[in-house]
């Protein structure tokens, strides 16, 4: 044991005799990179900086696990009284000293810099620094540089794994099933989370391989394996089965049977598309192929049964018509990409959605007498889970379940600024109010996230609200947690094409 | 036996490196392992040190299955070869340094001692050597923990004479310790030293014995006929038959004494006017061996 720690004591001396320029220039920048406002005086330069960074680091991870290649018959460590496992010892002792130290620390002395106490810069340091994706993606790194021997073969590799991402995204992006829209559902996990869980996972594997036993060959395989079960498996994740996913962890699944959603009543709202919706409208129309003169058109729904306190957001609503056979999906027009939030109260809030029908598909559908308008609502009940109170005086305290928060009230901007970072497991959603106006509506902390907290067992996530206040005196803020109660879909059918029969619902 | 190879296969892809390969190299012996290009040799050295794993068959270094050599077991093989990937940047003193933290046995004053001797640039990086001076840093890094077997592929290639020497002598200060194995197309080079040949042909080994048996059992035979010879039937141990009027060459691997060859030659082609057996260089036995192959390929 001892004599292997001294081997890798060497390993790792050696490593830093050949690359100590460089990671120290690479460490420099990681910390540089670290205080956003030191970056804010860089102007135009940041991005740069930004890529820098990013290409430096991987090139040093390629350049230290090449030097003493696994994937090699060449290299003088193969016949050297070196095991595998104490190399890639090394190899990770060097990674975590030249690029994941100076990261938290950096990250760590920004967050003192700022206020923060001790112990919420080390949790923000190394959630920031050393949080999954991070570790993942230096995983991923050594992987790929452990199944080959130089840059060049990994630059090979990289571009044939990237060929087959773009060949992946442009299959999602026709199933409609596009990073963009899965985003804002808060069923991004199923997707996202696995599968950096998942590269994690192989990654590991590969490294193990080829350390271990030294099996270029199988370790090659199982990147190609995984390479072709991802092609596989995700252009087959339609947002219905990504949510069937989803509703299998749901907490309480009973709690959302008595709830349910009607469409207001009358004919949908319609009017002509024309350019006076704004060109980000009438761009999305063109492209989606309803050229100018397609119906735009709106549904609403009204929950019935969400229990006081509770929230409902709906991850994502289809529209569909079906017609003698045949099932003709409606795009939605560029607001619905929100996700729609109806906070529990007595179903007296409602949701809209816009949608756009091309003139030409209205006008088939129009001529079946029996078409039907089908809508689906993949809904997400939340309840909360812990709350607190403070003024937004720019102080800062942990609060039980939310995690350090502070709150800054700007008289001039009329706005107050809640902050909060919360290590571990992750409510779905924090929503912030003022505590003194009950009126107020909160204010979600952007999309919701629906990971089940099995999967929260590394890393932190800071989550900012902004709350428009006015007054001069210090406003009180309420920050509530939510947690997910239930995923549960429903689905509702009008006759006809616009909320009616055609002929009490026409086309404008 | 210090390595034995039993039935050793290697293939890449369709390709046959090494095709059933029987080695064995005895303890305490200078091995010479000769062959063309493409014979096998770098494939079955590369194998023998877990470089490469066998396909078919196995190999046995120290008694112990290649696939399954420690890092401790490690530390009494030294492995040379000249496409040895080195860390380039660093220096030749730094290289020692770092190796020295590896191996509990290095010694140091022959470090020292070779160092001195192969005169090598300590601050120069080992990149920017030479590449004689690299080879010699190279087997200063496995001579000086005085492994127990010492597998050395094509140490001398490329070399210029004055460095081929100052190696070769380098390699002999150790080698009453140390059991060798070299593969060389520089024979002349290594025949002073080598104990034990070992021929490979296309993935084989077809011929492994002394050095003292070898050379006693080979002859450069030159024949001086009374008729002009029929140069078809003759023995299989008669190599490259090669007739000029009344004159006939062949390299006789089986030759016992002068009187018996006569015997053989005037029994096959008749009288003879004059017959003289030279002895050969490992270098020739091993181009009429060769060419042997070739002509029956």
């Amino acid at each position: 044991m001892k004599h292997q720690l001294r081997l890798v004591g060497s390993l790792l001396h050696k490593d830093f005799r050949l690359f100590g320029l460089f990671a120290a220039l690479n460490a420099a920048l990681i910390i540089v990179l670290q205080f956003p406002g030191l970056l804010g005086q860089l102007q135009g330069l940041a991005p740069v900086l930004q890529v820098a960074r990013l290409l430096a680091t991987v090139l040093l991870i390629l350049v230290i696990f090449q030097e003493d290649a696994t994937a090699s018959l060449e290299h003088d460590w193969l016949t050297r009284p070196v095991a595998g496992l104490a190399l890639l010892l090394a190899k990770c002792a060097f990674v975590v000293l030249a690029m994941l130290a100076p990261a938290v620390l950096g990250a760590i002395a920004y967050n003192l810099y700022l206020g923060r106490s001790a112990a919420e810069a080390v949790l923000t340091g190394v959630a920031s620094a050393a949080g999954g994706t991070a570790l993942t993606f230096g995983l991923v790194v050594m992987a790929l540089a452990a199944i080959t021997a130089n840059v060049r073969q990994t630059v090979i590799v990289f571009l044939a794994g990237l060929l087959a991402l773009t060949v992946l995204v442009l299959i999602s992006a026709w199933l409609h099933i596009g990073g963009l829209e899965i985003i804002s559902t808060g069923s991004q996990w199923v997707i996202l989370r696995t599968s950096e869980i998942m590269l994690g996972v192989v990654a590991v594997a590969v490294l193990w391989v080829q350390y271990s036993v030294r099996h270029t060959n199988a370790a090659r395989v199982i990147v190609g394996l995984t390479m072709a079960a991802v092609c596989a498996f995700l252009p087959s994740m339609t947002f219905p089965r990504v949510f069937s996913v989803q509703r299998f962890f749901s907490r309480d699944p009973a709690a959302a049977a008595s709830i349910g959603l009607e469409l207001a009543k009358g004919c949908f709202p319609a009017h002509v598309l024309d350019a006076n919706r704004g060109p980000a409208v009438v761009a999305f129309a063109l492209t989606s192929g309803a050229a100018k003169g397609a119906i735009m058109f709106s549904t609403r729904s009204i929950p019935q049964g969400v229990p006081a306190g509770d929230r409902l957001t709906a991850g994502l609503v289809q529209l569909s018509y079906r017609a003698a056979g045949e099932v003709v999906q409606a795009r939605p027009a560029p607001p619905q990409f929100a996700p729609l939030q109806i906070p529990g109260s007595g179903g007296l809030l409602a949701g809209s959605q816009d949608w756009l029908l091309p003139r030409g598909t209205y006008e088939r559908l129009a001529r079946s007498p029996a078409v039907e308008t089908e809508i689906d609502y993949f809904l997400s009940l939340l309840a909360p889970e812990a709350s607190a109170e403070f003024l937004a005086d720019g102080r800062r305290a942990f609060h039980p379940g939310l995690g350090y928060c502070g709150a800054t009230f700007s008289p001039a901007d009329a706005v107050v600024m809640v902050d909060c970072f919360k290590w571990g497991i992750q409510p779905a959603q924090f929503v912030a109010s003022l505590a003194d106006s009950p009126a107020s509506a909160g204010r979600p902390s952007g999309y919701p996230d629906f990971a089940p907290p099995a999967l929260d067992f590394w890393g932190g996530k800071r989550r900012v609200m902004r709350l428009p206040a006015e007054g001069s005196g210090i406003p009180r803020v309420k920050v509530t947690a939510f947690a997910a109660v239930a995923h549960f879909d429903r689905r509702m059918v009008v006759p006809g094409v616009l909320g009616g029969p055609i002929s009490v619902c026409p086309a404008p | 036996m210090i390595v034995e190879t039993e039935n050793l296969t290697k293939k890449f892809w369709r390709h046959d490196a090494v095709l059933g390969a029987n080695l064995s190299v005895p303890q305490g012996s200078i091995c010479a392992l000769v062959g063309a290009n493409g014979a096998g040799k770098t494939t079955l050295m590369r194998v023998l040190v877990d470089v490469l794993g066998p396909d078919e068959g196995s190999a046995r270094v120290l008694g112990i299955d290649s696939r399954h050599l420690t890092p401790r077991d490690r530390l009494r093989i030294g492995y040379l070869t000249e496409s040895q990937k080195l860390p380039d940047r660093l220096s030749v003193a730094r290289y020692f340094d770092y190796l020295r933290a590896l191996y509990p046995t290095w010694d140091r004053s022959l470090e020292r001692q070779l160092r001195e001797r192969f005169q090598l640039p300590p601050k120069r990086p080992l990149g920017k050597l030479s590449h004689g001076m690299r080879v010699k840093t190279m087997l200063i890094g496995v001579l000086a923990f005085r492994p127990e077997l010492l597998i050395l592929d094509e140490p001398l290639s490329g070399l210029d004479p004055l460095v081929r020497d100052e190696v070769m002598a380098g390699l002999l200060l150790q080698a009453d310790e140390t059991t060798i194995l070299i593969s060389s197309h520089e024979l002349s080079e290594i025949e002073g030293c080598t104990t034990h040949v070992a021929f490979m042909v296309r993935g084989k080994v077809t011929l492994q014995e002394s050095m003292e048996s070898l050379a006693a059992r080979c002859r450069d035979v030159r024949v001086t006929l009374v008729h002009e010879p029929v140069v078809s039937g003759l023995p299989e141990s008669w190599l490259n038959p090669q007739a000029d009027g009344l004159q006939l060459r062949f390299v006789d691997t089986a030759f016992v004494d002068s009187t018996r060859l006569r015997e053989q030659v005037q029994r096959r082609l008749g009288a003879i006017h004059h017959l003289e057996p030279a002895p050969l260089s490992l270098r020739d036995i091993s181009k009429a061996l060769m060419r042997a192959t070739r002509q029956e390929v």
